[in-house]
């Protein structure tokens, strides 16, 4: 188990490595510069400023040199912001897209595993029609659409929760709903079909020929078997959900590293750029692993080498 | 008393293509003490006549006539108005008063929880005790059953056990809360030959052990041979034979069950006797005829066997058989 988890975080590492490597040079290839003659009309000026971002160096050395502040823990300053360090910008917006993440990935967890579960047993049809509907109207309606309705219906018109900002809890309720109504729609759809699949095994004829009551053959025996190609799916999700939405973010006005993410690309501010981008492989990577021990804890099959 | 009664029983199964009526007005029983083996091939209606006596039939199988009653108690589920009162009667049943032995040891036991919780739960449903408690039952059952170092086993998953091992750990379960009646699905099917007999040896001695009515499912009547008493052979959801093992072995009536008789290897006589497999393939339950189920295969079929169903004729307190050849009228033959 320990080895397989330093096994792990050494590949991790390495992968975090390449993405470096790659991210930076693809931003030194890339043609225009926020330092461009156009917006500098003193060369003095533009040259001292070149100077600060080490631009004047040749390439390898400012590679090497970003690389040892990756290892500082030091993503450098952004260039348009001037003084505002890439670390500032994760440590301002994280919190705020990990805290509206967590919520949005809460709610679909339990509400696509209650919708999966119920389509999946219930014995009326109709039941089974409205969860495979809301299934289908998540999946296939766009997360700016869904915000965009919300905050028109329920924020403006009805008035009956606020639309702009993160300034209490309340405030939470429509913006981690866009998030999370296509997680919910697709861990319904596994959660059923899994949960369906499971119910036809014969471990279940089994857990029920003890005399074990319907109720629990499910919560005991099926469901932990059925969570399988969810925890698969939710695992990367959750990541996704804390590396955060432009379009959710821009609408709700939610100051999140989302928004920063897509507005640096803009902006062609390469530090920023390029520190987000690591920033959010460190996070896709660290999920990827837990994923998968939580996966090995739940079936025992799964072996960890 | 019989430990378990079934009288007159149907099971019937709606699919696409029409009703499969896979078992027809089946009656059996079995006493204390005694094991009874239920012998035919797949799809005789064997394995669904035990799965509707244990309420345990697919979603789109229902029993539609007769009557099931353990012990003096009636758990027919058409004496049931609502699903439900059935359902809660059941729970306390299944596993308590009536277990099952499953076939496929790989397949039944739950693949993600450790054999303690699957063990220990039976115990727990039924008795009123703490979890210590059921977990040193539970140890002790696996001794029972003869799986060595228990107490280390126990916290093992199903995955880490080899086959034979796990179908002990089956049989501990059914054995958790010593039942009236074991139900055995065909328990040594999915097992190689060797790890056969040891099973077979451990229900034969559970048998001398417990006071329980054993009800063997088998397709092959060497492990009938061995451990029953009486033997029930089936047909196209029918019994056409019943009777103790040496009426079933040494006076077999029903032309299907000469023809079983028939497909059994003898190490001794290879030379001698020729096996000969019964021609023709089962019946299609989902249109059967009125008639006898095995006359298309039958080599003695007459006029009247197509049209109506034989009577059950007896001859003798044990033996049963339904045959239109044991019939006075019929054409006696020197066999």
């Amino acid at each position: 188990m320990a080895k397989y988890i330093t096994k792990r975080v050494l590949i991790g590492i390495l992968t975090l490595f390449v993405l470096t490597t790659a991210t930076f040079f693809l931003a030194k290839a890339t043609p225009g510069s926020p330092f461009s003659a156009e917006r500098y009309r003193n060369e003095e000026a533009r040259e001292k400023a070149m100077a600060k971002y080490n631009l004047d160096k040749p390439v390898m050395e400012q590679y090497f040199l970003y690389l040892q502040g990756i290892t500082e823990g030091d993503l450098g300053e952004s260039y348009i912001q001037q003084g505002r360090t890439v670390n500032y910008y994760i440590e301002e917006g994280f919190p705020v897209t990990a805290r509206l993440g967590s919520i949005a990935f809460i709610i679909a967890l339990i509400a696509g595993i209650g919708i999966g579960t119920g389509a999946a047993l219930s014995k009326k049809r109709w039941i089974n029609n409205v969860c495979m509907f809301i299934a289908t109207i998540g999946v296939s309606i766009p997360s700016f659409l869904i915000a965009l309705l919300l905050q028109l219906f329920i924020g403006v018109q009805l008035g009956l929760l606020p639309f702009i900002g993160l300034y209490g809890p309340e405030y939470y309720i429509m913006p981690a709903f866009s998030l999370a109504l296509y997680p919910i729609a697709m861990i319904a759809r596994l959660t059923r079909s899994s949960l369906l699949e499971v119910m036809r095994q014969d471990y279940i004829v089994l857990a029920r020929s003890k005399g074990t009551p319907y109720r629990m053959v499910v919560l005991r025996h099926a469901l932990k078997n059925a969570m399988l190609p969810v925890i698969t799916y939710a695992g990367p999700m959750f990541a996704f959900l804390l590396t955060g939405s432009f379009v959710v973010e821009t609408i709700y006005s939610i100051p999140g590293i989302g928004a920063t993410f897509v507005q640096c690309v803009v902006n062609r501010d390469y530090p920023l750029i390029m520190g987000m981008t690591i920033f959010l492989g460190f996070i896709i990577i660290t999920f990827n692993i837990l994923t998968d021990l939580i996966s090995a804890a739940v079936d025992p099959r799964i072996k960890l080498k | 008393m019989s430990m378990l009664e079934i009288k007159n029983l149907s099971t019937e199964f709606s699919t696409e293509n029409g009703t499969v009526q896979a078992v027809r007005d089946v009656s059996l029983h079995v006493e204390k003490g005694e094991v009874l083996g239920v012998v035919g091939e797949s799809g005789s209606g064997k394995s669904q006549t035990m799965f509707s006596v244990m309420g345990l039939l697919a979603g789109n199988g229902k029993v539609v006539e007769g009557e099931i009653h353990i012990d003096g108690k009636d758990i027919s589920p058409l004496s049931f108005k609502k699903a439900k009162e059935y359902d809660a009667v059941m729970s306390d049943i299944r596993g308590n008063d009536m277990a099952m032995i499953f076939q496929d040891p790989m397949t039944f036991l739950n693949p993600v929880l450790r054999i303690e919780k699957q063990l220990i739960e039976p115990i727990l449903n039924h008795n009123d005790i703490s979890k210590a408690e059921a977990k040193e039952r539970a140890i002790e059952l696996m001794r029972k059953v003869g799986i060595p170092s228990p107490e280390k086993r126990i916290r093992q998953y199903p995955f880490q056990f080899s086959g034979g091992m796990r179908q002990r750990i089956i049989i501990a379960i059914a054995l958790a809360c010593n039942p009236k009646v074991i139900i055995a699905d065909e328990p040594t099917t999915a097992l190689d030959v060797t790890i056969q007999a040891q099973v077979l040896d451990l229900i034969g001695n559970l048998k001398d052990e417990l006071d329980s009515g054993i009800i063997m499912i088998t397709h092959d009547l060497g492990v009938v041979a061995s451990i029953c008493d009486r033997i029930a052979i089936m047909y196209g959801g029918k019994i056409v034979e019943i009777g103790t093992a040496d009426e079933i072995f040494y006076e077999p009536k029903h032309p299907y069950t000469k023809g079983l008789l028939d497909c059994i290897s003898n190490p001794e006589d290879l030379d001698k006797k020729e096996l000969r497999p019964i021609p023709g393939s089962p019946p299609d339950l989902l249109n059967i005829g009125k008639g006898c189920p095995f006359t298309d295969r039958c080599e003695k079929a007459m006029k009247i066997c197509k049209l109506e169903m034989p009577d059950t004729k007896v001859f003798s307190d044990t033996h049963s058989c339904a045959c239109w050849l044991t019939h006075p009228m019929a054409k006696k033959e020197g066999n």
